[in-house]
């Protein structure tokens, strides 16, 4: 119990942490999503020349 | 090739619930730690996200080797896919051990063994990016990348081993620890069981958005052959 009150407080650093981890994978997976519409509508363009 | 496979979209479930799961455990089932605080917690995600950038750079290397023997483009798209997906990974490894550090070791940032090793990696593979770009011939850029994969590739065990090898102030979580390093701590079952789960967690993630980027680079390619033909 004693030494819970001496657990150092370093919360804003976990938070900071946490929110690099959920930023980086969203932006990843957005940016994923972003290409392949992209190249989606691309190969659609395309393929239409083609014909 | 636009509609996702049935075992892609079960995966993409997998690998969110699996994620999720394993961010409950890091917050509401491991215990705090009682040296540091709770920004040990990052400590869960910080080994997770290195062993998958570590995992995805031998992913290429060996789809390197597999290309150079071989030659079909798919293995290219797949060293290419590890090698972006890991970079991603890696770098959010660096930045969660450089904000777990400034509170433990009193430094965002300082030049010892691992810290250096793991920049070195990530500037190489940022490199390889680099590579990709200034090759215009699809044959030539897939036979100099898998090239630079594989010799790339030997970065990655040095800095796994630089902490176990060199004198720093890395900790050692599994294993016997430096002397000067700081910021240890010895796991309970609770913290293993994160621990491990957010490993797995972070593979199986890391298996769904390699899928992902294969198959955006198939369509990529189908782009230039079409530009190609046309």
């Amino acid at each position: 119990m004693l030494s819970r009150l001496f657990v150092p407080d370093t919360v804003n650093y976990m938070i900071a942490g946490y929110l690099v981890v959920v930023v980086m994978i969203i932006g990843y997976i957005s940016s994923l999503i972003l290409r392949w519409r992209k190249a989606t509508q691309k190969v659609e363009v395309l393929r239409m020349e083609q014909k | 090739m636009t509609k996702n496979p049935l075992m892609l979209s079960i995966l993409d479930v997998l690998s969110g619930v699996m994620v999720l799961v394993a961010a409950g455990l890091v917050f509401f089932y491991a215990p705090v730690e009682a040296m540091m605080g709770l920004v040990q917690k990052v400590f869960y995600f910080h080994v997770a996200t290195a062993w998958v950038g570590m995992l995805g750079f031998m992913v290429a290397a060996i789809a390197g080797i597999v290309y150079l023997r071989k030659g079909s483009p798919i293995w290219d798209i797949t060293g290419y896919a590890a090698v972006e997906i890991s970079l991603i990974f890696f770098l959010t490894a660096i930045i969660l051990g450089s904000i777990w550090a400034r509170p433990v070791w009193n430094t965002w940032w300082t030049w010892e063994p691992r810290l250096t090793t793991a920049a070195i990696v990530e500037l190489i593979y940022a490199a390889y990016l680099l590579l990709r770009k200034g090759v215009d011939d699809p044959e030539r850029r897939a036979r100099f990348s898998a090239i630079y994969a594989i010799f790339g590739f030997f970065s990655v065990p040095i800095t796994f081993i630089s902490i176990r090898i060199l004198r720093t102030i890395h900790p050692i979580v599994i294993g016997n620890a430096e002397a000067a390093a700081s910021g240890g701590f010895n796991m309970d079952s609770p913290m293993k069981l994160t621990f491990f789960f957010s490993l797995a967690a972070f593979s199986v993630f890391f298996a769904d958005l390699l899928w992902h980027r294969i198959r955006l680079g198939k369509l990529q390619g189908e782009i230039e052959q079409l530009r190609i033909d046309s």
